[in-house]
């Protein structure tokens, strides 16, 4: 009976890694295929276009407000803590930091993830389900070229420009707080910030990171729609897991990163 | 002359000892089959046998596990990507539900394989796009989104879009479930008339036995996987072999069993005297 039950939990792990390695096989087999298939979105900007309006322009709403009330928190937050030690105008250094090198893609690439990358994993599920992709097959159009690159390419194209827009609003939201309410000097705002925040350092690490990350939730966002079964939960499922994945994924590729470009220097 | 040239030019389609399964499930074993030129043939059989498995077969969607099905002369699983979507140009398929692209008006779904296809200019293409519609009695539907569609108006529209590059084989999958006795009729005239007017070599998988051998000019019965039987309508009303009677009149339980595989039944319940 014991040996049974061992038994059993071996076959679970085995069963377990089994699944998890295959999984990883088939997603960078099917990105192989996406990137491969890339012609289509090349010949044809307007497939790339709609799904940049689809991805990028439709999750804006999202990304300015939440930008902006991230930068008020931060300005609050951090005025109130610099001002005991009498160096209230850095704040500005302090917003603009953490808004570059870490708030504006993480946070950007986890309301991205809920906002467009659920939508394109509902999307492709719901096409697979009801055999658009099939049918779509049938009339010999290829499904990854028309649908799935555009939309990757899209996605990852936008993810980078949404996390500058989130960094800028946050700064804005900052400088809202601290010098238009509070009263902080505008020009050692501005000043001490520029000062501080490097371009190669800073901006440039916090567009890479963002691009990394755009690569992960559209490809996750994607494989999960593409790998979903045809019925109705399995949809609801990989969304979830869509949403899931992404934010995990994203912030331990954030750890990694951060390790590599902000430590040792 | 050669075997093989003389065959070319009398069937479309030919399934040569096809065996397909689903991991360890056969679900198609040792199918000859062939599907005459300008013909429509009905692949019969119940729920689960492997119709869509069939068609998807042709389309080369999916690869027989055993033997090769040829179209026009060559084995589809030994095509190249390319080769495989220039046959698939060549064919069109009505899916069972009609798989219409739910984002797009139904002149844009018919318009969707001209688009891709084709470089015709705006004008060319709205012409041709009605004229498919018109065919399938459509034309004022045009501009409807395909949530305001009946089933039977979808799958007209599906149709539409299935013939819009004039393929020479088409392919139904159960045509007429779902649909009432006036929409069955309507869609079973349609494949009749385009199939005469066309010249277009056709494939229709259903259960749906009365209707279809009305229409059809040659049949194929499947069972459990297998090829039970097939010949011109006429043969297969006739027939007297058991499998092909059970399926035309519709009984219950007969040579084709009505149980999925399962363990034995009591065992299942648990009530067994077995220990
Ligand atoms: N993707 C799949 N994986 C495993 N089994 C499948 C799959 N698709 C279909 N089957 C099985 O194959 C059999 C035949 O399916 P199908 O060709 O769709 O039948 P039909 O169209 O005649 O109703 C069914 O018993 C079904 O359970
Ligand atoms: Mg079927």
């Amino acid at each position: 009976m014991r040996n049974n039950t061992l038994f059993r939990g071996m076959i679970l792990v085995g069963k377990l890694t089994i699944d998890g390695v295959w999984k990883i096989g088939s997603a960078s087999r099917f990105m192989f295929y996406v990137i491969c298939r890339s012609g289509m979105t090349v010949r044809r900007p307007r497939l790339l276009l709609d799904e940049i309006y689809f991805a990028g322009a439709l999750s804006l709403i999202i990304i300015i407000v939440s930008g902006l009330f991230v930068g008020l928190v931060l300005g609050l937050q951090g005025y109130e803590t610099l001002k005991r030690y009498g160096s209230a105008e850095a704040v500005g250094t302090l917003v603009a930091l953490s808004l570059v090198r870490e708030l504006g893609p993480v946070v950007a690439a986890l309301l991205f993830a809920s906002r467009a990358g659920s939508a394109m994993t509902a999307k492709i599920g719901i096409m697979k389900s009801t055999e658009q992709l099939s049918a779509m097959e049938m009339m010999a159009v290829d499904p990854y070229s028309r649908v799935v690159t555009p939309m990757f390419w899209g996605g990852f194209f936008s993810m980078p420009l949404l996390a500058a827009i989130f960094s800028a609003m946050g700064i804005f939201g900052g400088y809202l707080i601290t010098v238009v309410v509070i009263g902080v000097d505008g020009g050692a705002f501005w000043s001490q910030m520029q000062a501080s925040v490097d371009f190669q350092g800073d901006i440039l690490n916090g567009i890479y990171k963002s691009v990394v990350f755009g690569f992960a939730v559209n490809a996750i966002a994607l494989f999960e729609g593409f790998d979903c079964l045809p019925t109705a939960e399995g949809v609801s499922r990989a969304v979830t897991r869509t949403v899931v994945t992404s934010a995990l994924a994203v912030l331990a590729l954030d750890f990694v990163l951060t390790a590599f470009m902000f430590t040792g220097a | 002359m050669n075997p093989i040239s003389e065959k070319k030019s009398h069937s479309l389609v030919d399934f040569n000892s096809v065996g397909f399964s689903y991991g360890k499930m056969e679900i198609l074993k040792d199918i000859n089959v062939s599907l005459p030129r300008g013909k429509i043939t009905a692949i019969f059989g119940g729920s689960g046998t492997g119709k869509t498995t069939f068609l998807r077969l042709m389309g080369g969607q999916l690869r027989p596990s055993q033997g090769a099905v040829n179209f026009d002369g060559i084995p589809i699983n030994k095509m190249s990507y390319r080769e495989l979507y220039a046959a698939r140009r060549r064919m069109g398929m009505l899916f069972q539900f009609g798989a219409l692209f739910t984002d797009l008006t139904v002149f844009e779904n018919v318009a969707f394989p001209l688009r891709e296809h084709t470089n015709l200019s705006a004008k060319l293409l709205r012409d041709l796009v009605v004229m498919k519609l018109h065919a399938v009695g459509l034309r004022g539907a045009k501009n409807l989104n395909t949530s305001e569609l009946s089933g039977g108006m979808a799958r007209r529209v599906a149709l539409a879009r299935a013939i819009a590059l004039d393929p020479e084989l088409i392919m139904y999958d159960e045509p007429f479930t779902g649909l009432d006795p006036i929409a069955t009729a309507v869609i079973a005239n349609l494949i009749r008339k385009l199939n005469n007017a066309l010249g277009i070599t056709s494939v229709l998988v259903t259960h749906d036995v009365e209707v279809s051998l009305q229409i059809v000019d040659y049949c194929v019965v499947l069972a459990s996987g297998e090829v039970v039987g097939q010949g011109t309508p006429q043969e297969i009303r006739q027939s007297d072999n058991p499998l092909i009677k059970q399926f035309i009149n519709g009984q219950i339980d007969g040579p084709v069993p009505l149980h999925y595989p399962a363990p034995d039944y009591t065992r299942d319940l648990g009530v067994s005297s077995e220990k």
